[in-house]
């Protein structure tokens, strides 16, 4: 299979935005220079003035029949981050499918979960981002997707991260508040507002299990911020230069990644 | 490999068949396909089972499956161009559920099926786009997926109300199944929407079909809506058939000489309801045949 050529993957890109972000749609139908540009892996890719006719060509209407398209990603991604949303509020997450994070996923494979999770710790500041980068760290480890190539990387479903002290259990008490249905809870408007927290680090793993539920580990600096490196494949150099930057003593490198491999915490991807 | 118009002559005679998805039988009001089946067969002949691997089969398609039933796999979370969505692990799944269901062929919108990389939330479903271009990397995926199932994989013509591109839906399909010298599968009231959206008369484009290779037809109801003032057709699947899907579905019976099956899509309605739908259905098609 040879996969489409690069304008038909761009058109593809469009049709999605069009049915999902009517704002964008009525800036590029009046053909704003900026949004003709299509951020695809492999490279951004112009509209032509023939692809913009092509568009021009479909009522612009017909892309959002579909009224409730948008409300339904929006949905999944409060299920998914619940506590997230409760903080900051639906209309933040639904800003997100208006943002070029959002085109981003569209154009390079990604997740919608866990491209929010990157761009809504952005918009947050304080505990606020802390606890938005635990609930996305806990969704990665639910899905445990790895980019491909070879090298050192992270198992999938493991997933290290660095927080202050107490952001766990605040995540878990702001879970808790909101009972088992967070979309109810959002559509209800229930807010939370975390404690304040630790000014001490903890570093985690986040695993998911075999049951489907997760565990939380407390593991060194060094070794969390290895699994935070790998979660693309790395060189065996690399990893090095990493653990000293992590002040990984130069001779402990060696044993570190050792145990790493031998409790299968980082896997040789071929 | 023999042409698909030779390997056609060994696909199964399924007659009219319903449809379902993992759920869809145990909400309210809707179609039970082993009742209609018991108290008519001729309706429920087949059962066409909608399948996303990461959900898996609900327990009435696996129950219908051991039964010997015949049914058929249609897929709902394939992008058919885009290689990466072929990986190991998702074929090894859809081959364990082909193992359940033991299907006739593989059948599916060919479309955009979701956004980004398959994953939870992502579904959707968009035509694909209608450029010769888009043509081979279809047909790439279709021939990907015999191979890697062993089935017959049936494109099917999927719904909308934004179609992108110059050519005919039909003209892209046309050229799909010829390029993977596949079968396809027509949706009457999806290419309706198509007709109505391009603002062309039911039939136009089927002069040049290829309608040797058509397989299937799914028949279903639509509901006329309105958009900010541009008048659309909602595929609800429910009681109602457009006057146009029927008048499609009358000319490609007509003329569709490797027909095996038809599908009357409206499985969130209770029997009563449909009913007549499976009865207009079944006297067109042996209309046609005579």
């Amino acid at each position: 299979m040879t996969g489409l050529p690069i304008h038909i993957r761009a058109l593809q890109v469009v049709m999605l935005r069009l049915s999902i972000d009517p704002a964008w749609g009525t800036r590029l139908y009046a053909g704003q220079p900026s949004e003709r540009v299509i951020d695809l892996s492999g490279g951004p890719y112009t509209l032509t003035d023939a692809d913009l006719e092509l568009i021009r060509a479909v009522d612009r209407r017909a892309w959002t029949t579909d009224r409730y398209r948008r409300a339904r990603l929006v949905q999944s991604v409060v299920q998914e981050y619940s506590v997230t949303t409760a903080m900051m509020g639906v209309p933040v997450v639904d800003r997100f499918f208006g943002t070029a994070a959002f085109a981003h996923v569209l154009g390079h494979r990604g997740s919608m979960a866990e491209g929010f999770g990157d761009w809504v710790v952005t918009q947050a500041s304080g505990g606020q981002r802390d606890i938005a980068r635990l609930e996305s760290t806990v969704c990665r480890a639910r899905r445990g997707e790895r980019p491909p190539g070879t090298g050192y990387v992270t198992r999938p479903g493991c997933e290290g991260v660095a927080l202050p002290e107490g952001t766990l259990a605040a995540w878990q008490e702001g879970t808790a508040t909101l009972g088992g249905n967070p979309v109810a809870a959002a559509a209800e408007g229930r807010r939370w507002t975390p404690p304040p927290l630790g000014k001490a680090i903890e570093h985690l793993l986040i695993e998911r299990q075999a049951s489907g539920g997760l565990g939380v580990h407390v593991l060194s600096a060094g070794v969390v911020g290895l699994l935070e490196f790998c979660r693309r494949p790395r060189s065996r150099s690399a990893l090095n230069r990493q653990a000293r930057r992590l002040r990984i003593g130069k001779k402990e490198v060696g044993k570190v990644l050792r145990r790493m491999l031998s409790e299968d915490m980082l896997i040789e991807q071929a | 490999m023999p042409s698909f118009l030779t390997r056609v002559q060994a696909l199964p005679h399924l007659g009219l068949g319903v449809s379902t998805e993992y759920g869809a039988t145990d909400r309210a009001h809707a179609l039970d396909p082993v009742a209609l089946r018991q108290e008519q067969p001729e309706y429920a002949a087949f059962l066409e089972v909608g399948v996303e691997v990461s959900v898996g089969l609900d327990t009435h398609a696996i129950r219908w499956a051991e039964r010997g039933w015949p049914t058929t796999y249609h897929f709902l979370d394939v992008n058919l161009d885009d290689p990466a969505d072929f990986s190991p692990t998702w074929l090894e799944q859809v081959r364990q559920l082909r193992d359940v269901l033991k299907p006739a062929w593989m059948c599916g919108d060919a479309g955009l099926w979701h956004l980004g990389r398959r994953d939870r939330g992502h579904m959707l479903l968009l035509p694909p786009v209608l450029l010769p271009e888009a043509v081979q990397p279809m047909a790439d995926g279709i021939a990907a997926l015999r191979d890697a199932t062993g089935l017959e994989v049936l494109p099917e013509n999927p719904p909308g109300a934004a179609f992108l591109g110059t050519m005919h839906l039909l003209d892209f399909f046309g050229q799909v199944a010829e390029a993977a010298d596949t079968g396809v599968l027509i949706d009457c009231a999806h290419l309706a929407m198509f007709q109505r959206a391009r603002g062309l008369s039911p039939l136009a484009g089927l002069d040049g079909f290829p309608v040797d290779r058509l397989v299937e037809l799914h028949i279903a109801g639509g509901t006329v809506r309105d958009h900010a003032g541009l008048s659309w057709v909602d595929d609800d699947h429910g009681g109602d058939v457009l006057p146009e899907t029927w008048e499609i579905a009358e000319y490609l019976t007509a003329r569709a000489t490797n027909l095996k099956a038809v599908v009357i899509e409206c499985e969130r309605n209770p029997i009563d309801v449909v009913r007549p739908l499976f009865g207009a259905a079944a006297a067109r098609w042996a209309r046609a045949q005579t």
